[in-house]
């Protein structure tokens, strides 16, 4: 059977289907929740976070033009979430308190690197290079995090991101630019870069 | 190797696919010959497929399968008005809350008339004029207002107003 059309699946959530909006749930779900956790690197809030959005866009479904498409709507208002979310935890305050606890000596990336070393497998690797990422991602700022993960994990152009975030294009080039630098600089012997 | 900080600040947009023409090659010719370089674009995109990864992995983290029923308790907690209603729901609505300005729509509609029963008094010198009758009808009194026009010799009848 052919897919619906997302148009008429927001057409008829407009008109009251429940049904039409579980399906546009099922379907945009993956990516917010990737987005949400992406940023606030935290898997329940990240379903919170997700929840939350897709229950605001049902809220404002009526209101909802054709003009832009429903993911990237959906996209701005998690983007937005997650920020907020951000601001609002005390997220750094655990944060500080957390490296302060850390045994004292090694950063967290040498202490991970050293294991690296000694088990020397590429899936490892991977796993470990995640877990080094999910740390060095906590060191940059909310509006940075947002736009590393929208070009880099979900491949948005920059005018795309410019949208989701509600700012300039430039503003953009400088958010990612930065939050790379600063994640490569973190991530440097995970990469083995010389620099 | 030379120019390498250079190249370096431009790795990124060139992986981005941002870069002129020019600056595109430029880079490319420089890494062609410059191993550090082509090491530090290698981490770059070693970092860009690390969050990728990460992003797909996400995407099928087995608790979003929690998310409707979730989303659905949220929607059975908000009144009938937030919720996305039929077209029929949201005209009574409109009606009753945000179109009370409508209400005055019959009275504009009956100066149009009267607007239109008397322009041609001024615009038309075939018209020979109008009448009013009122005829009672049941238990109500309609007022009908009759032009009439000499050249064609017809009239047209307009309905008012009833009163009951």
């Amino acid at each position: 059977m052919a897919e619906v059309q997302e148009k008429d699946l927001i057409l008829s959530c407009q008109q009251g289907n429940l049904s039409a909006f579980e399906e546009l749930v099922r379907r945009h779900r993956g990516k917010a929740y990737a987005i949400a956790y992406g940023i606030v690197r935290n898997r329940d809030d990240a379903l919170d976070i997700t929840q939350e959005a897709l229950f605001r866009a049902y809220r404002s479904i009526r209101k909802f033009r054709r003009r832009a498409g429903f993911a990237t709507w959906l996209r701005r208002i998690v983007v937005n979430l997650s920020i907020d979310h951000l601001r609002r935890s005390s997220l750094a305050a655990d944060e500080l308190l957390e490296r302060a606890q850390a045994p004292s000596g090694a950063e967290p990336q040498h202490a991970i690197a050293g294991q690296w070393r000694e088990t020397g497998e590429e899936r490892a690797l991977h796993r470990e290079l995640g877990e080094a990422i999910d740390w060095a991602m906590r060191e940059l700022n909310p509006q940075q995090r947002a736009a590393v993960i929208l070009r880099d994990a979900q491949g948005l152009s920059y005018s795309e991101i410019a949208r989701a975030m509600a700012c300039s294009r430039g503003t953009v080039m400088s958010r990612i630019h930065y939050g790379r630098q600063k994640l490569r600089a973190l991530l440097a012997s995970y990469l083995g870069e010389s620099s | 190797m030379k120019g390498c900080v250079r190249i370096r600040r431009m790795v990124d947009a060139y992986l981005d696919g941002q870069l002129s023409r020019r600056r595109h090659r430029c880079v490319e010719d420089h890494l062609a010959a410059c191993s550090s370089c082509q090491r530090y674009l290698e981490s770059c995109q070693l970092l860009r497929e690390a969050l990728q990864r990460e992003a797909v992995a996400s995407t099928a983290d087995p608790q979003l399968d929690l998310l409707w029923p979730r989303i659905e308790a949220s929607i059975a907690t908000i009144g009938p008005g937030e919720r996305a209603r039929s077209l029929r729901e949201r005209v009574l609505s409109f009606w009753h809350t945000g179109g009370r300005s409508l209400r005055l729509l019959p009275i504009a509609a009956a100066a149009a008339a009267l607007l239109v029963i008397f322009l041609p008094h001024f615009r038309n010198p075939e018209w020979v004029g109008y009448e009013v009758v009122i005829e009672p009808m049941g238990r109500k009194d309609v007022t009908f207002v009759v032009s009439k026009f000499k050249e064609t010799n017809t009239s047209i009848i307009w309905i008012v107003e009833s009163n009951g």
